[in-house]
Formats: structure tokens, C-alpha cells, sequence
């Protein structure tokens, strides 16, 4: 690895992306939405009709995503006036493009079962239910791509960090939606006053993050080796790592194991891992700008061996 | 926001090159708020036309904003 | 250098109209649709004139973005941005490593002078990003803004290996160096090349650039001059990671780095389908987990 590189001056080598944390929130509550929708569908067709309030708040959850998701994503285009061009064209090189497709896909079929699910709460006669039964399923479908598919838009890019671990970014990225889909439901359920499903929620929301310490320490390890590692960055990622996954981790055992009495504390934990998710995003989005405008970094990071085996 | 008043001399893309009235030669970038779209520009040039510009100062290069743009 | 025997065609000094396919005259290159261009940039031969930064300025009317000084060499651009599509690099090499130099090999020995420019690489990141198509291969096979498309997203930026492309806030839209695409439309050489008065930016036909560079650098090596290489030629550095090569090519004499270049950059769509499909399998995981747990949930009747 060539420590010592030389650079131009220290004159930045990448430009860092002109995303501002408009982009990190959506990146969050894509993820959030679209898997609480996934949650939803599967507890709907496989929960055997007894979890009909977590459906419900699922299906609405999900309507967050589906009605401030494009507005940020419009907000953060320098032409917003210009945002349907989006559509104009589908390149399976570009995720940004992939993802109009999704989010689009994922508005349309969520919409329509958040709607469906609506009236269907105000007694109002017709097919609705069945309606927000089949809507759900491509909606979910594509709620598992709007968890995901925001890590491969970072990673597809030059920015070191960013592309550094494209594969466990991604895993990141989808268990870190899911354990705040959880914890969200979770609390909904909690807070409600429904006494039956927010120990299955905590369970989930339990293998998602550690699924997600899992990625981000395989992810660390592609960021050693490949250069793109400071004490800078060790620092940002352990705080991360204590926030959104130990901390939470740690309150939904200490929660378990308490029983009836630990009903807080397993709140406490569902709100940690949310807090935590977002954190993760903006840290994400944060470093990775950072690590593009560092010419150390990227020029590091642009070595051959970096380079993927089959084509160096 | 500022007005000035010129003569179009050249047309690239979103930027303008306008000779003003006063006889300095000011280089205009045309704002994503305007609502003239960089293409309507390329007439303007054709005609060596005169145009009332309001405008603020650029402070990311050495250039002003157009807001907008009027044929007179 | 000969004179081509078109040039007797035109003896004046001043001339009323345009000049006929004039690249043929300038630069020895008809420019036809349909066949590949770009430049190769010599810089063993620039001097640091800044002849192409100006002329680039002029013709596409951009303006400067600061009249402040870096304070660091010569170089007070600093690098290409949106409103900068060539940029002049120098590198003070004298007296580099702390002795004084006693003696100077062949060849801007002391000062390293570069003109970046946008790479207009074949499998370019930028456009393989854009989400509205308004990056896009021209007929001459280069890389090129469409400004009544780009609607300002940004992701293009980002894509760029080389830090090239940049979104001007003002208005909005991403810009870069479209290797004068409106001259070449009119069978001009592009301004920077033409205004080069050492021929270190030479434009051409892809195939005879690529010849050309070949022999310039066995010629610098018979001089003495073994460190010359070349930077974006198939298989060379610069064109690495499935870029295949770069239709702006260099010759340098000095590792990639110290030109603010990277030695082996990638193409950023190689990694949307890894990224794409571990998170889809990631989704498929825990989907089969939740049926699970729910499943669980409903048969103990809970
Ligand atoms: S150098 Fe950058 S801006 Fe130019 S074509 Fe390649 S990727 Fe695009
Ligand atoms: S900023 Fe414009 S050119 Fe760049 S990717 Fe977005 S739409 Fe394409």
C-alpha cells in the first residue's frame, strides 16, 4: 500500500457530491417506509389475520416514505422545476435511475394501500380491504428495493468511502431499515396500548442490528485494507456503531429480561435504534464527502490494487 | 436586485456575455429560478438584441445572477 | 511542419467568413460525424502559457472563479470546476527533497506543467450516472452536457474518477469541457488546442493521436527522457477498472499523483449490480425471518 503518496499541493483530487442532509433523510425514511411496508404484507398474509393493528400502522408508516420522499428528492435538485426528466429515460448504470423506477413503483402501490387501508377503517363499503391486500404485495416488493437501493447509489459512485465496501454497505443499509422498521411498529404498538406483538417487533428488530454490527465490522475491514481509514474515521464509526446498534442491543436484553417491567426500557431501545439509523445515514453521507474532497484518500484509494481482480 | 440594460454579444449554454449601455462588458449567468431556459437565449444572440437584465451579484465566481431577462 | 495545400487557398490576414473544414488547416484533421476525437496532451511540451485556459474562457464565455492568489506555485485556477474545463497544473520540482539541484535532466526538468482537461472517457462514469440522459456520446464520440435536460441532480458528480464534472449552484445545471462540440459541428479544432502555441494539446482522430503518442514517447526515451509514459491509452494507467481508455489522453513524465491524477481509477457502475443484489438478498433474509416470526405468532395463537 503506498503510504507515502504524493499530492497535487493537497488540492482535492474527487468533488464530493452536492447532496446536502436533505439526502441522508431521505435515505433514512425510504429505508424506514419501505420496510415497514415489507413487514406489514408479511404479517398480513402470513400473521393468520390476528395482527391486524400492526398491518394497519405499517401500511401507514409506509405512506411516509411515499409522500415526503419525492418531495426531498425534488428539494435537493439544483433544477427542481426539471425533476420529471427523472422518467425521460431508465439506465440500469445508473441507481439513480434504478431508484426513480422504485420509489415511483413503491408511490403508486403504497398509496394505494395506505389509501385502500383508510377507508376501509372508516366502515366504508366496498373491496378495499382486498384492494390493499393485492396493492401491498408489489408495493413490499419494492419497499425491500427502497431500503437498499440507496447503497447502491452511494456506492456507485468515485467516492472513496462510498465505494470502498459497495456489498456490506448494502447489507447496512437494509438491516439498518429494517431493526428501525421494528423499533418504529414497535412503539406504535407500545404506545397504543396494544399489549400483543412488540416482543416479535423487538425480536426483529434484535437480528437486524446485529446483522448490521456484523456489515459495518466486514465493512471496516474493506475500508483498512483499502485505504480509506483514519483515526478520523474510526472515530465517527465506533460512536455510530454505540449508538445505533450496542446501545440499542443493550436495552432491548436488558428489556427482555425484565419482563413486564422492562416495557421501557425496550421503548427506550426502539427509539435508540431509530436515532441511530438516522445518525448512521447522515455519518455516511458526511464521511463519504469528506473522504472525496481528502486527495490523500482518493489517491490512495485509486491504486491498482484496489482494482476489481478480473480487470486490473 | 439590480437593472441593467445592454446589448446581447454571445450566448453559451446558460451564460450570457452582454455589453451594457454603460460600456463595460458584464458576463450573466441565468438563474435555475429564472424563468428563461437557457435555450430561449439563443435568439437573443442571433438578434444582437438589446435586453433589460435584473440581476444580484454572483458571489460563488466572477459572474451576476439574471433573474430575468426582457427584450426591449 | 508542412503546409497544408489547402492553406494557399486563403493568403489574406483578415478574412470575412469562417474558414471550410479549418481544423484541416489547424490541426491537419477533418472532423466527420461517426468518427472518434479527442486530445492527446503533451506535457513534456507545455510550457504554462495558460494559452487554453483563456481561449477555453473566451469561446465558451466562462467566467473566472476568483482573481485570488493559491499562494501555492504558479497555479492560481487551482482545478477544473464548472466553470473551468482546462486547468494548467504546475509542480515545482527543484530543490524537492531538500538539496539544491546541481543538475537538471532534459525536458521541464523543474517545473511540471500540465493542461487537465475532461477525460471524455469511453465508458464515461458521468454518463453512465446520468438519471435523465442528459450526459450523452456525441457523434464525434465525446462526452457531453445536454443543458436543456440535466436538471441539476448532481449524481454525476460524484461519478467522475477524475473530479471533472461540477454543478454550478447559480444555475443549476452540471457543466464541463464539451470538447468544443459547437466548433467541432462547425469543423473548427478545438480552442484550446488551436490557441496551444507548443502543440502539447493536440487534437485529432482517436487512431492517429494514439500513433502519434506512441512515437513521441519513444522518442523521449531515446533523448534520455526514460520516465515519459502515457496516461489513458488501453492497458496504460488512467484507463484502468473497465474505462477501457480515455478519449483525452496525456503523456507524463512523473508518477500519476503529482498531477492530481489517479493511478488506477474505476468505472462506478461496476459496482451497482454487488451493492444492488447483496441488498436485495439482505430484504429476501429477513422477509423469510418476519414470515417466521409471524407465522410463529399466529400459531400460538398469541
Ligand atoms: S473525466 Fe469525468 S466528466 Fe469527463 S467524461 Fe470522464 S467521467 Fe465524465
Ligand atoms: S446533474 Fe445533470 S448531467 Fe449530472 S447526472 Fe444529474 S441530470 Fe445528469
Amino acid at each position: 500500500m503506498a503510504d507515502n503518496i504524493q499530492t497535487y499541493y493537497d488540492h482535492p483530487q474527487l468533488k464530493p457530491a452536492p447532496f446536502s442532509w436533505i439526502v441522508a433523510l431521505y435515505v433514512y425514511l425510504a429505508g424506514l417506509s419501505g420496510s415497514s411496508q415489507m413487514v406489514a404484507t408479511i404479517a398480513d398474509l402470513f400473521g393468520g389475520g390476528r395482527l391486524r393493528s400492526l398491518v394497519r400502522r405499517g401500511r401507514y408508516l409506509s405512506l411516509v416514505g411515499t409522500v415526503i420522499g419525492p418531495v426531498l428528492l425534488i428539494m435537493d435538485l439544483h433544477t427542481p422545476q426539471r425533476f420529471y426528466n427523472m422518467l425521460r429515460i431508465f439506465k440500469a448504470t445508473s441507481p439513480m435511475s434504478i431508484g426513480s423506477y422504485i420509489l415511483s413503483v413503491f408511490s403508486v402501490f403504497s398509496a394505494l394501500t395506505g389509501g385502500a387501508q383508510f377507508i376501509f377503517d372508516r366502515a366504508i363499503r366496498g373491496p378495499w380491504r382486498w384492494i390493499a391486500r393485492i396493492a401491498q404485495v408489489p408495493a413490499a416488493g419494492a419497499g425491500g428495493g427502497m431500503s437498499v437501493y440507496t447503497a447502491s447509489l452511494l456506492a456507485s459512485t468515485s467516492t472513496p468511502l462510498w465505494a470502498a465496501s459497495p456489498g456490506w454497505m448494502a447489507v447496512r443499509f437494509g438491516s439498518s431499515s429494517v431493526a428501525s422498521a421494528g423499533a418504529a411498529l414497535a412503539l406504535g404498538e407500545r404506545w397504543s396500548g396494544g399489549r400483543g406483538y412488540g416482543r416479535k417487533l423487538d425480536a426483529l428488530a434484535v437480528a437486524a442490528l446485529s446483522v448490521e454490527l456484523y456489515a459495518a465490522h466486514l465493512s471496516q475491514r474493506d475500508y483498512q485494507t483499502k485505504g480509506v481509514w483514519g483515526d478520523r474515521e474510526a472515530a465517527v464509526w465506533d460512536s455510530i456503531d454505540a449508538l445505533g446498534g450496542y446501545l440499542p442491543l443493550a436495552l432491548y436484553t436488558a428489556g427482555f429480561f425484565l419482563g413486564r417491567r422492562g416495557r421501557t426500557l425496550s421503548e427506550a431501545a426502539s427509539l435508540a435504534t431509530l436515532v441511530g439509523g438516522l445518525a448512521m445515514r447522515l455519518a455516511m453521507q458526511y464521511a463519504g464527502q469528506a473522504s472525496a474532497s481528502d486527495p490523500r484518500t482518493s489517491l490512495r484509494f485509486a491504486q491498482p490494487e484496489n482494482l476489481p481482480r478480473a480487470q486490473s | 436586485m439590480k437593472t441593467a440594460e445592454g446589448t446581447v454579444l454571445l450566448v453559451q449554454e446558460s451564460r450570457m456575455k452582454v455589453q451594457l449601455d454603460s460600456g463595460a462588458s458584464q458576463l450573466f449567468i441565468i438563474s435555475h429560478k429564472s424563468p428563461a431556459e437557457p435555450q430561449e437565449l439563443q435568439h437573443l444572440q442571433k438578434a444582437q438584441a438589446k435586453v433589460r437584465i435584473t440581476y444580484e451579484e454572483g458571489d460563488r465566481g466572477m459572474y451576476a445572477v439574471a433573474r430575468r431577462i426582457m427584450e426591449i | 511542419m508542412q503546409i497544408h495545400p489547402r492553406a494557399r487557398e486563403y493568403p489574406d490576414s483578415q478574412f470575412s467568413r469562417p474558414i471550410r473544414d479549418e481544423s484541416e488547416l489547424t490541426a491537419g484533421v477533418k472532423i466527420e460525424p461517426g468518427k472518434s476525437y479527442g486530445f492527446f496532451t503533451d506535457t513534456t511540451r507545455c510550457i504554462g502559457c495558460k494559452a487554453c485556459e483563456v481561449a477555453c474562457k473566451e469561446w465558451n464565455a466562462l467566467p473566472a472563479d476568483s482573481v485570488g492568489l493559491t499562494g501555492m506555485s504558479y497555479d492560481n485556477t487551482g482545478g477544473l470546476s464548472a466553470s473551468t474545463w482546462r486547468h494548467v497544473a504546475f509542480i515545482e520540482k527543484i530543490g524537492h527533497g531538500g538539496g539544491r539541484a546541481t543538475e537538471m535532466a532534459p525536458y521541464q526538468s523543474n517545473w511540471l506543467m500540465m493542461s487537465d482537461v475532461c477525460k471524455h472517457c469511453h465508458n464515461a462514469p458521468c454518463l453512465e450516472a446520468c438519471p435523465t440522459g442528459a450526459l450523452f456520446k456525441t457523434e464525434f464520440d465525446t462526452v457531453v452536457v445536454q443543458q436543456d435536460v440535466c436538471n441539476g441532480c448532481g449524481y454525476c458528480v460524484p461519478a467522475c474518477p477524475f473530479g471533472v464534472i461540477d454543478v454550478n449552484l447559480d444555475d443549476g445545471k452540471a457543466h464541463k469541457c464539451t470538447l468544443c462540440y459547437d466548433r467541432l459541428k462547425g469543423g473548427f479544432e478545438p480552442a484550446c488546442a488551436k490557441s496551444c502555441p507548443t502543440d502539447s494539446i493536440q487534437f485529432g482522430e482517436l487512431a492517429e493521436l494514439h500513433r502519434r503518442a506512441a512515437e513521441r514517447v519513444q522518442e523521449l526515451h531515446r533523448l534520455g527522457v526514460e520516465s515519459a509514459y502515457l496516461y489513458g491509452t488501453p492497458g496504460a494507467p488512467g484507463a484502468t477498472g473497465g474505462l477501457e481508455y480515455l478519449n483525452a489522453f496525456f503523456l507524463l513524465t512523473d508518477a500519476p499523483e503529482v498531477y492530481n491524477l489517479p493511478r488506477a481509477p474505476t468505472r462506478a457502475s461496476n459496482r451497482v449490480m454487488p451493492s444492488l443484489l447483496s441488498g436485495l438478498a439482505t430484504m429476501a433474509g429477513f422477509a423469510v425471518a418476519a414470515v417466521a416470526l409471524f407465522a410463529g405468532a399466529s400459531r400460538n395463537g398469541r
